[in-house]
């Protein structure tokens, strides 16, 4: 089963921009969907920015959990070029040996 | 009895001379009873001088619950005109005879609160939009304001506990300003008061020293504490450095104080980037403040993914991610 989450709708906005949201977002929704087996695709439609902290908080907790998830359950889709650079710096951020 | 305060406002409060506001501003410090304060030699006030006058009338009414007199003014000043534009008195809950708060447009951008519950994402889109009105910009220029502003505004919620005020402005001479300032704990109490390991050892540290340490990349008060499913930090604190880069290869300004301590960096010179240490100031500033500017036109043709990257290669922080089993797939259209 997977679970698609337009990030556009579920955040109200083009910009997304607050740590504490996705912590809160990755805790209570992404999280339970991922540990009931499911896969998971973040849908980028209509989002065009965002901020380190969000990414960060949203993308490199996950990565570092899930690691071997990447690619085949934690997928990402319709991503600006902007947008696929922060998910892939998060991916940095999760591999860096200080976090 | 205490003594009343008189707060004589100087004549400019900008990126040079904010010390002369901060020095003003403490006069209230030792006089503890009524306050009142005198705007009749104002001549130029930017943004963050602009949130920190707000910021301090706030802690001293709402939180010392001093009664806040702002004097009539017998001639007319632009900048008294201007900041009531930005609602500046409706914030305080003053009520004066001049005209009331106008809408965002292309000169007016009004002041926002920060609050524990501000959208960030909102303030920040409406703020560039409105100070953007009528200007010609693309969309990198609007991305990188949007970030910028992000950042801060939830560096204030994140750390402040205290009252923020956020002002943006765009100047003809294309310089973008950013102004935020707070009157909540400073930069080395958020460190104390979150735990933060990077204390130890460091208990004699001055202002100017938590405010270098601030500035660090993955240095935030906050990056010890675990998310809730325990995997890394709520807060890698990224976003403040990514800030002062960007102002950096944008031949801005960036300026950053805290209390005592006080670190500003002046890049309008390409070739002589000025980019000394934090220093001590007194008196000291109650809260937090931060300038930054931008002159857009120094991005020329690159994207603000460009720009991005370079302030991460500076970091050291661009592609040295480990390749992941099935990373290639990742993403898709």
């Amino acid at each position: 089963m997977s679970t698609t989450i337009q990030m556009r709708l579920r955040f109200d906005s083009t910009f997304l921009a607050d740590g504490d949201v996705a912590v809160r977002f990755c805790s209570q929704e992404v999280e339970p969907a991922l540990q009931r087996g499911e896969s998971v695709v973040f849908d980028f439609e209509g989002v065009d920015n965002m901020t380190d902290s969000f990414s960060n908080a949203c993308f490199a907790n996950l990565f570092k959990k899930h690691r071997g998830l990447v690619g085949n359950r934690i997928r990402f889709k319709a991503c600006t070029p902007l947008i696929k650079d922060f998910v892939l710096s998060a991916l940095t951020m999760a591999d860096s040996k200080d976090n | 009895m205490s003594e009343h305060s008189f707060v004589q406002l100087p004549a400019r409060a900008g990126f040079a001379d904010m010390q002369d506001l901060i020095k003003a501003l403490s006069v209230t410090d030792v006089n503890k009873g009524d306050i009142f304060v005198s705007m009749s030699e104002m001549e130029f006030y930017e943004p963050s001088a602009v949130c920190a006058l707000l910021a301090q009338l706030t802690r001293w009414k709402l939180v010392e619950g001093r009664a806040v007199t702002v004097l009539p003014e017998r001639r007319r000043n632009s900048v008294v005109g201007y900041i009531r534009h930005m609602g500046f008195f409706q914030k305080l809950g003053i009520t004066d005879d001049g005209a009331t708060a106008k809408g965002a447009t292309a000169n007016y951008v009004p002041i926002e609160e920060v609050k524990g519950d501000s959208k960030v994402d909102v303030v920040a889109l409406k703020m560039v939009k409105a100070a953007m009105s009528g200007r010609s910009a693309n969309d990198d220029v609007r991305q990188l304001l949007c970030y910028a502003l992000g950042e801060l505004l939830k560096n204030v919620q994140q750390h402040s506990r205290g009252t923020g005020y956020v002002m943006a402005q765009y100047y003809e001479t294309g310089l973008f300003q950013i102004g935020i300032a707070d009157n909540g704990i400073g930069i080395k109490e958020s460190y104390i008061s979150s735990l933060s390991p990077k204390v130890k050892g460091r208990e004699t540290w001055s202002d100017a020293q938590w405010v270098e340490e601030a500035i660090r990349c993955q240095s935030s008060s906050k990056v010890h504490l675990r998310s809730p499913h325990g995997e890394g930090p709520v807060n890698r604190g990224i976003g403040l450095t990514m800030c002062s880069l960007f102002a950096k290869e944008c031949l801005g300004h960036f300026e950053l104080i805290s209390h005592a301590g006080r670190l500003s960096h002046d890049f309008k010179f390409m070739d002589k980037p000025n980019e000394p240490a934090a220093v001590e100031i007194s008196p000291p500033y109650h809260g937090v403040l931060c300038s930054i500017a931008f002159n857009p036109s120094a991005m020329g043709q690159i994207s603000f993914m460009d720009l991005r990257r370079q302030a991460l290669t500076e970091l050291g922080m661009l592609g040295k991610a480990t390749p992941l089993t099935g990373s290639d797939t990742m993403f898709s259209s």
